[in-house]
């Protein structure tokens, strides 16, 4: 495609603009909960416009209902039981296996990787990121692969599909083959086995259905292409 | 490929630009999404460091990886903070994030004939990453939703965190209630900056500050008793100095792993390694010499042996006669110490009735130098304990005093008369060692040149843990193995003692008026001990706290009332998990506390039963120091990488809180309050100006960082900054390599050496300085009215306490684990992979199958106070009877929570609340850490059974 610098940002690519938006959304909802976020989620317009985005990039994912009746301050401590705060437990106590690291819902993609070490997931993140000029903030800083800065990533990286290259899309691809689809179907499916989780059940089931019809509309559209 | 100019930046009709577009800014609302709009204002965790629509070619993941790629940057550090192995690491960071670490072996050596002192280091300190990055991190202040416990927390900002503790602690302090206020830390040495952080505050606020030594029964209450002292250790490249080692319940190679080599290696050199373990421990298997005394009887081990040594003639009689009470002469109708103002010796003596009376080779009675009634408190190095006559160590006689003839024997004749009794088939009857074994063993102890006892753990959580210790320390004084290379008694359990000790006390308590507190006394009265204990205990408890032996906190008001205490701050420790008797802590003591605060990196139990949590740094994200007495050496904590999340240092954390203190109590014009106890002011509207302000320049605002404090205590303490030399050690120096102390203060009883290995006592044993205990010299008799009445004057073997938690079958103790430290690492995946990832208890085989148990089984341990359930694990090497529960599991990693300490009750022993002399006390007074009641817990009885089952 042609460089022009008269381009207008009027010819984005609406269904990569689109994408974006959701990863955004996904990543902000994913972080605890702000008051904004809380009122998007309580009068439902969470919903409806999460809705309206997904309309828009063709993907064929149903919004699951995104709404909560909490109180602000319910919702936060949902929050934290859920995926902030650890305690070792046990997994199964008959054979002596325990789930030492933490939340009953990890935010962080090492933790649905067993067959990786820590490392080796957040060093190939941590090249990624730097290969597009990105850094993690250090005022407040976490670990590369906790699931918000992969939702970051993956919509800066759709948002670039849509304004700057297409390459961009083949990023995406394997961005998700190689970490968001593990992260995001290991949190869904903690999520289901987990009782008491409100909205954030449904952002979990979303989640993984958006990536993985993401990642299959991205493997049929580059196919033959590399 | 790329669909735009990279420089082009228009905006659209909407006003967003391309660059903002791509950054995430306004594009949900391109989209028409306005009720995204939370989520509209661009990348937070991420940052674009360079043009977000700049050319980033992309083919294939693989370019991600043709970059040249390297480590941003390594820093040293270590870890703390109850480890006390004080090991270098190099810490290696790319991108803002740690992803491993390495011994950093650059310890210069000092004595080329020792083993290379590198490196140093052991598995939990290699996967200290894991904590750093891991996910329980606790990231945000956190205020509890739920009730303690529960685990419902809401996130807070800083300033509400602070505030809601500001508004608390100056509500507390306006009513008089500042000595109602504590703050829990555990050893400084191997973080003292942190330590110092809360410490500071709580000075500043009146507060009190607890004590942690004696709490963990880390102290050897023998060693304040006997050498009027605690824990002055030989660092451990001095076990390769020595001929003969014993090993007296100090597992090493699991709780020493970093200086095991220099006790294995002694072996190569020549040296016998004796082991002395109730069970076939990791280090029994590699000692020469396996010795398994039934639990609880080494008292009687090491007084048999000392009967030998004395009945065979191989004490050390000069050693004796100069440097122990032992020619000293007692009265035989009292037990009390013959005093020479009752024979009309040492008139000239500032005080002839704390003079002690010798008799020489002549017969004739003489003053003996060195008596605490001739020096000027306890360390007093202008007066010597040199002889200038030979005294007599034989002595039963009678004397003509103030109130008529008076018959009177020796020290050593009343030593001798305890010994007596250790018959070798006494001593085999009550510890099961072989006659000819132990006697063997002692003659070989006494023979050798340089003879050392590494004393563990093991003796001191019993009961009768300071009749144990002195009766350990006997052999060593017995033989004259003190203060020379190779010998002494090496005691490093939980090691308290720091090398800079000035600098670390001034920097911790500035105001030097310090409300510390015995933290066993404190925790057991206010969990309700006096109603909870035997009479005669009770009483004891009560007359020390009246007779102020022992200081308990809130204290009583004028009107005969003691407010409870209210606000506990926690930091670098795990108060509640630890608590021994926690059963009676989390019922009575823990409901008082209107506010606990716990300061973390990680969610332990004292977090979860906290009122508010806040987030600490790690050990790769702050500067302080690291010592330890294993070693001579001074290295930093340096910050590798920022603190995750809203993380802060421990002294950040505190400056701020004394910060928001005085900005609240300056808004709400309080008043200054007059201390009660003390000639001070509590000032709380410029508690942050004393908090940064270097008291020892008077310099305003020179310690708001955690470097700064560091550097602090490196200026002021002379062992890195000596007085007599321009020589000083620096922050820059000991981050370029860890640094030898270049000198020891009056803390310690040697010097350093240029070319040896520190080894204590040398002030006394060479340089002929009184000991600092009543009597000048290492004193093995106790005059005191209460251990006359116990019948403790001299070491003795007693049976402990009966039926402690109950009447049960098995002994039940708790040591120190090879995965964990403490509590730390309990919850490290890759430790509890290399172990059965649960709580587990070790039974002896002959026990397991009595009770239909079977290894992996879960079991419940079970006495009066609790049932306790976990993995029953078949261990061949114990000894049967006892069950061993290695701590220090978390109370979450329990199904019901009860954990390893649920099954010990609350008791102390009275000999250790007493102050000695009763009226002076200059050889036993309340220190915090060197003086006060031990938490013990050795003694409980308990049984096992099947989950489900029931004692049949």
């Amino acid at each position: 495609m042609a460089t022009t610098p008269t381009d207008s940002l009027d010819d984005v690519d609406e269904d990569a603009a689109a994408r974006g938006a959701v990863y955004a959304t996904l990543a902000k909802a994913f972080e605890y909960p702000a008051e904004p976020f809380h009122e998007a989620a309580a009068n439902g317009s969470l919903e409806a416009d999460l809705r309206n985005c997904i309309d828009r990039t063709g993907l064929d994912v149903a919004v699951p209902p995104l709404t909560t009746d909490d109180d602000y301050r319910t919702l936060a401590a949902r929050y934290n039981d859920i995926f902030e705060l650890g305690y070792s437990e046990y997994a199964d106590r008959t054979d002596g296996s325990l789930d030492a690291e933490g939340p009953p819902v990890p935010l962080y993609e090492s933790k649905y990787r067993p067959d990786h070490s820590w490392n080796d997931v957040n060093l190939d993140l941590s090249r990624a990121y730097s290969h597009y000029g990105l850094e993690i903030d250090q005022e407040d800083r976490d670990n590369h692969d906790a699931l918000t800065y992969e939702l970051e990533f993956a919509g800066y990286l759709a948002r670039r599909e849509a304004a700057v290259g297409s390459d961009a899309a083949a990023a995406r691809l394997d961005f998700h083959d190689r970490h968001l689809g593990h992260a995001a179907a290991g949190v869904a499916e903690r999520l289901a086995d987990e009782p008491g989780t409100d909205v954030y059940g449904g952002l979990g089931d979303l989640l993984e259905a958006v990536v993985r019809a993401d990642r299959n509309d991205l493997a049929h559209r580059l196919e033959g292409q590399r | 490929m790329s669909r735009h100019d990279p420089t082009d930046d228009e905006t659209d009709s909407a006003g967003i630009s391309r660059r903002d577009f791509v950054r995430g800014l306004g594009a949900a609302s391109l989209l028409g999404a306005t009720g995204l709009g939370f989520a509209d204002d661009g990348m937070t965790g991420l940052q674009a460091v360079d043009d977000p629509i700049g050319n980033y070619p992309y083919r294939d993941w693989e370019d991600l990886y043709r970059d040249e790629w390297d480590w941003d940057s390594v820093a040293r550090s270590t870890h703390s903070v109850n480890c006390t192995g004080s090991c270098s690491w190099n810490v290696f960071v790319k991108d803002g994030q740690v992803w491993r670490e390495e011994q950093a072996g650059d310890y210069p050596t000092f004595d080329e004939s020792l083993p290379d002192p590198n490196p140093r280091g052991c598995q939990k300190g290699a996967c200290y990453t894991d904590y750093v990055n891991a996910d329980q991190r606790v990231l945000h202040p956190l205020r509890r939703t739920g009730e303690r416990g529960d685990g419902q927390w809401e996130r807070i900002s800083w300033d509400e965190a602070l505030t809601e503790i500001a508004d608390h602690v100056i509500d507390e302090v306006q009513a008089g209630r500042y000595d109602a206020i504590s703050g829990f830390t555990p050893i400084p040495a191997m973080s003292p900056v942190s330590f110092a952080s809360g410490s500071r505050l709580v000075n500043l606020l009146g507060g009190v500050s607890h004590s942690f030594y004696d709490w963990y029964s880390d102290l050897p209450p023998g060693q304040p008793i006997t050498w009027g002292t605690q824990t002055d250790n030989a660092e451990s490249a001095d076990w390769h100095n020595s001929d003969y080692i014993i090993a007296w319940g100090s597992n090493i190679n699991v709780t020493r792993i970093p200086d095991a080599k220099y006790f294995l290696d002694a072996g190569y050199e020549g040296a016998k390694r004796v082991g002395i373990f109730t069970d076939y421990s990791q280090t029994a298997i590699h000692t020469d010499e396996w010795l398994s005394p039934e639990g609880g009887t080494d008292t009687a081990l090491a007084l048999g042996m000392a009967q030998t040594i004395v009945d065979e003639g191989l004490h050390d009689e000069a050693h004796l006669k100069e440097q122990t009470d032992m020619p000293l002469l007692v009265r035989e109708d009292t037990g009390k110490f013959l005093r020479a103002s009752e024979v009309g010796l040492a008139a000239d003596a500032d005080d002839p009735e704390k003079v002690f009376v010798m008799v020489d080779a002549n017969g004739d009675l003489r003053a003996a130098p060195g008596s605490l009634g001739e020096r000027d408190g306890q360390h007093d190095h202008s007066m010597s304990i040199e002889l200038d006559f030979d005294p007599r160590l034989s002595v039963d006689r009678s004397v003509q005093t103030d109130g008529g003839s008076v018959a009177v024997r020796s020290v050593w004749e009343n030593l001798r008369d305890e010994l007596s009794q250790y018959t070798p088939e006494f001593v085999h009857e009550e510890t099961s060692v072989g006659e000819d074994t132990y006697q063997r063993v002692a003659r070989e102890f006494a023979e050798a040149d340089a003879a050392k006892i590494i004393h563990g753990k093991g003796v001191n959580d019993w009961y009768h843990n300071d009749l144990g210790n002195r009766a350990i320390q006997l052999l060593v004084t017995l033989t004259g193995n003190l203060g020379d290379p190779g010998t002494g008694v090496d005691h490093y359990v939980g090691q308290e003692k720091i090398w800079s000790f000035h600098g670390w006390q001034v920097l911790s308590f500035p105001t030097g008026s310090v409300r510390g507190v015995p933290t066993t006394l404190w925790t057991y009265f206010h969990a309700g001990i006096l109603d909870n204990t035997d009479p005669d205990t009770a009483e004891k408890i009560r007359e020390s706290i009246e007779k102020n032996w022992m200081p308990v906190y809130p204290s009583e008001r004028e009107d005969g009332i003691r407010p409870d205490p209210t606000t506990m701050f926690v930091w670098r420790g795990n108060y509640f998990n630890q608590a021994k008797g926690n059963v009676a802590v989390e019922e009575q003591l823990w409901p008082k506390l209107d506010l606990v605060v716990d300061i973390n990196f990680r969610m332990d139990s004292t977090a979860l039963y906290s009122d508010i949590v806040l987030p600490a740094a790690s050990h790769y994200e702050k500067y302080d120091l690291s010592e330890t007495d294993m070693h001579t050496y001074v290295h930093p904590f340096t910050p590798a990488v920022e603190p995750l999340g809203e993380a802060k240092t421990d002294w950040e954390i505190f400056r701020l809180l004394a910060e928001k203190i005085q900005e609240r109590a300056t808004e709400r014009g309080v008043d200054p309050v007059e201390d009660r106890k003390f000639d001070r002011t509590i000032d709380l509207t410029t508690i942050h100006d004393d908090y940064v302000r270097d008291w020892e320049t008077g310099e305003e605002g020179a310690l708001e960082e955690d470097r700064a404090a560091a550097e602090f205590i490196l200026e002021h303490s002379e062992e890195t900054n000596p007085s007599d030399t321009d020589e000083q050690i620096t922050f820059d120096d000991i981050d370029d390599q860890p640094q030898r102390f270049l000198a020891a203060g009056d803390h310690w009883s040697s010097d350093i050496k240029d070319g040896e290995a520190y080894v204590p006592w040398q002030d006394y044993v060479h340089d002929k300085n009184p000991w600092p205990t009543f009597t000048g010299r290492q004193q093995y008799y106790i005059d005191h009215d209460w251990y006359l009445e116990l019948g403790e004057e001299l070491p003795t073997h007693k049976e402990g306490p009966e039926d402690t938690g109950g009447d049960y079958p098995l002994s039940y103790n708790t040591p120190h684990g090879r995965w964990s430290i403490h509590s730390t690492w309990r919850d490290s995946a890759k430790m509890l992979r290399l172990q059965r990832g649960e709580p587990v208890v070790y039974l002896n085989p002959e026990d397991a199958e009595e009770r239909g148990i079977e290894d992996g089984d879960t079991v419940e341990v079970y006495n009066d106070l609790a049932e306790v359930e976990v993995q029953a694990k078949i261990y061949p090497s114990s000894e049967p009877g006892t069950v061993r529960q290695f701590f220090a599991w978390e109370k979450f990693q329990y199904p019901d929570r009860d954990n390893f300490n649920s099954l010990v009750p609350m008791y102390m022993k009275p000999t250790q609340l007493v102050q000695y002399p009763e009226d002076t006390g200059e050889h036993l007074h309340f220190f915090p850490n060197y003086w006060g009641p031990t938490g013990v817990n050795s003694d409980v009885r308990v049984d096992v059974r099947p989950t489900g089952g029931d004692t049949e």
